[in-house]
């Protein structure tokens, strides 16, 4: 019994060279680990890491014991007495300020409050007192006594104004004639996703962009170094197909470096919550919709960075000569991809037109349930445009003797 | 059969100007004959072959091979021959069988053809027992026999040979100098570039010398002997581009 046609017929060459080019990428090591293994493993753990001793750190500056002195005669007794209440100060004493700021810089003690002889009275009268603050900056733990101070002298402040009012029989109006209540009306879902799409466009960029470049350089400048280019450009396979087998080859490693590095971040997130709950206070929610959508907006912009790849790699004697020439190209991503983390994701149509930009503000208006239809629509169709012009470009390099042969 | 009709190819170069890497070149090479292409480095042997693989396009003339024009039908002319470097590399993370396999789809081969033109190659050659090995892995000499059947798999009536033994030893060489013979015992159209005096004497019924991209002349050996009056082949073909001894 014969096979029937179809089933005989041969794939087209733009297939078989897709199917090799992915047979050949997914074994070699390097991609596996550069494009699956670290953003998956690797991102999430370095993340998890800098979150439990972020918090761990965090925790011990609350809780640190830090060595203060009250100076000078004048040092309200209130005051003494309300400072002291803090169970994370020990008092010092020292003879004098000149003692005092010696004792910071060696570092024995962290801060101290330098009062007027005449403090106290003044106080006492209801007058403003000015002590001051010493510190060294250049310490860390010294800058946290100083922050600690300055919030007790807040608190203190606070409960001698309430006080003082009380006393004047005066109403707590009269120093505050508007007080503003805030009820934030954003769901948790919308302020996570806000939070969420600051740092995931870059991600994702960075993931789609340059997730495929190990595979880009060996598939065109690594066949020219190794001497295969001439064999397969001696098949009948047209050079057009050659060069799209290779092209969607490479787009599919960004696309999954892509979804890696968002699939590390949210496996980060998810796993290392209880670590990341006190630092980001809850805020982080992942919505799935969201991050297919943004994975959808990554496609066009996948293929274009993946086409600029392939016309480094074109044009490259070797792999050498690509990781040279990709410096510029790394530069132009990575500034649209970081201006994305400062502009409002609600911006001028205009922008969509951005090439990269428009990408990053798209998916972070995506990703914080703002979707501003024209904008998102207009990068989609921008970013296919330019794909576009990559590919073709690609294309017509790739036939050109002068770059294949550097005759 | 190839025809090369006054193939010329010329390049411009930053350091020297217009090169005329290959200049008129004509010569006939039938089918069951070896034609050698004689030439120091640099001659202009591997343009002229490259032109016939429709690598390169020839700024002036043509040539037909296997009845199939360079200029106007490159992809015919792909699909009639079997190219043969020997500076050809393999996929190194494909296996044996997976990297001819690969080339047996370029040339748009059914897969129930395929597999039984693998088997019977590697029969042939008796690759069977590292079929499956990764090209990277396997010794010179395993390589050099994969690279013979990747330019066969398809039944190339056209063989072109650019200098296949560069840098192989003995053992390895003389493989592919039988494989050679072979081509040309099966009635296959071969024609050999190389600047070996040995292969030649061994290999080729007729020898074309090039030299700064022109042919300096075309016959069989005993032809270009008696033109030159020189018996040594290496002084025939010094003779041949005008170096004296």
């Amino acid at each position: 019994m014969t096979a029937p046609a179809s089933a005989a017929r041969p794939p087209s060459p733009i297939l078989t060279v897709f199917r090799k080019e992915c047979l050949e990428t997914f074994r070699d090591l390097r991609v596996l680990l550069s494009v699956v293994v670290s953003p998956l493993l690797l991102t999430p753990l370095i993340l998890l890491i800098a979150a439990f001793f972020g918090g761990r750190k965090a925790t011990e500056q609350q809780t640190q014991i830090l060595e203060i002195a009250l100076l000078g005669g004048g040092t309200p007794a209130a005051l003494a007495e309300f400072l002291q209440t803090d169970d994370t100060l020990v008092f010092l004493d020292f003879a004098d300020a000149e003692a005092a700021e010696e004792a910071i810089r060696e570092r024995r003690l962290r801060a101290a409050l330098v009062f007027a002889d005449d403090d106290a009275e003044r106080f006492a009268a209801g007058e403003r007192i000015r002590p001051e603050l010493l510190f060294d900056a250049s310490n860390e733990r010294s800058t946290t006594a100083h922050r600690r101070l300055l919030a007790l002298l807040e608190r203190f402040n606070q409960d001698e104004l309430e006080r003082r009012l009380a006393e004047a029989e005066l109403p707590p109006e009269w120093t505050e004639s508007v007080r503003s209540r805030t009820r934030n009306l954003a769901t948790e879902a919308a302020l996570g996703g806000f939070i969420l799409g600051i740092i995931l466009p870059y991600l994702v960029i960075m993931g789609a962009a340059f997730g495929g470049m190990t595979s880009a350089f060996d598939l065109c400048a690594g066949e020219k170094e190794r001497g295969t280019l001439e064999t397969l450009l001696v098949s009948p396979a047209s050079r057009q197909d050659i060069i799209l087998g290779k092209l969607l080859t490479i787009g599919l490693v960004s696309l999954i470096s892509a979804f890696c590095s968002v699939a590390g971040l949210i496996l980060a997130l998810e796993v290392g919550l209880q670590f990341l709950a006190t630092e980001l206070q809850g805020m982080i929610a992942v919505s799935y919709p969201a991050l297919v959508a943004v994975l959808f907006l990554v496609l066009p912009f996948a293929l274009m960075t993946s086409a600029l790849l392939l016309l480094i790699s074109a044009v490259a004697r070797n792999q050498k000569e690509a990781q040279a020439y990709v410096f510029p190209l790394i530069a132009v991503i990575l500034l649209p991809a970081m201006l994305s983390f400062i502009l409002d994701a609600e911006t001028s149509s205009a922008l969509a037109l951005a090439p990269i930009l428009n990408t990053a503000l798209a998916m972070k208006q995506v990703m914080a349930g703002a979707t501003d239809v024209l904008f998102v629509s207009l990068t989609l169709f921008a970013s296919l445009a330019y794909a576009a012009v990559a590919m073709a470009l690609v294309v017509v390099l790739f036939q050109k003797e002068r770059i294949l042969f550097r005759v | 059969m190839i025809e090369a009709r006054d193939l010329t190819k010329l390049f411009s170069d930053r350091k020297r100007g217009l090169v005329r890497a290959a200049d008129g070149i004509s010569f006939t090479c039938r089918p069951g004959e070896i034609f050698g292409l004689l030439g120091a480095n640099g001659a202009g042997k591997t343009t002229t072959l490259r032109l016939l693989a429709t690598l390169l396009q020839p700024t002036a003339g043509t040539a037909i091979v296997a009845g199939h024009d360079i200029v106007h039908e490159p992809a015919k002319v792909r699909a009639n021959i079997g190219f043969l470097s020997g500076n050809t590399a393999l996929y190194g993370k494909l296996t044996a069988r997976e990297m001819v396999a690969y080339f047996g789809r370029l040339h748009g081969m059914a897969e129930t053809d395929l597999d039984a033109r693998i088997n019977e190659i590697f029969t042939a050659l008796d690759m069977h027992g590292f079929a499956q090995g990764r090209c990277d892995r396997l010794s010179t000499g395993q390589k050099q026999r994969v690279s013979i059947a990747r330019a066969i798999v398809h039944r190339p009536p056209v063989m072109i040979f650019d200098e296949p033994t560069t840098g192989l030893d003995v053992i390895t060489a003389r493989t592919i100098m039988g494989f050679i013979e072979r081509c040309r015992d099966d009635g296959l159209t071969v024609l050999f570039s190389t600047h070996v005096m040995s292969e030649v004497e061994r290999l080729c019924h007729r020898v074309a010398v090039i030299h700064e991209g022109r042919l300096t002349a075309e016959g069989t050996l005993a032809e270009l002997r008696e033109t030159t009056g020189e018996t040594a082949l290496e002084r025939v073909f010094l003779h041949l581009v005008g170096v004296t001894a």
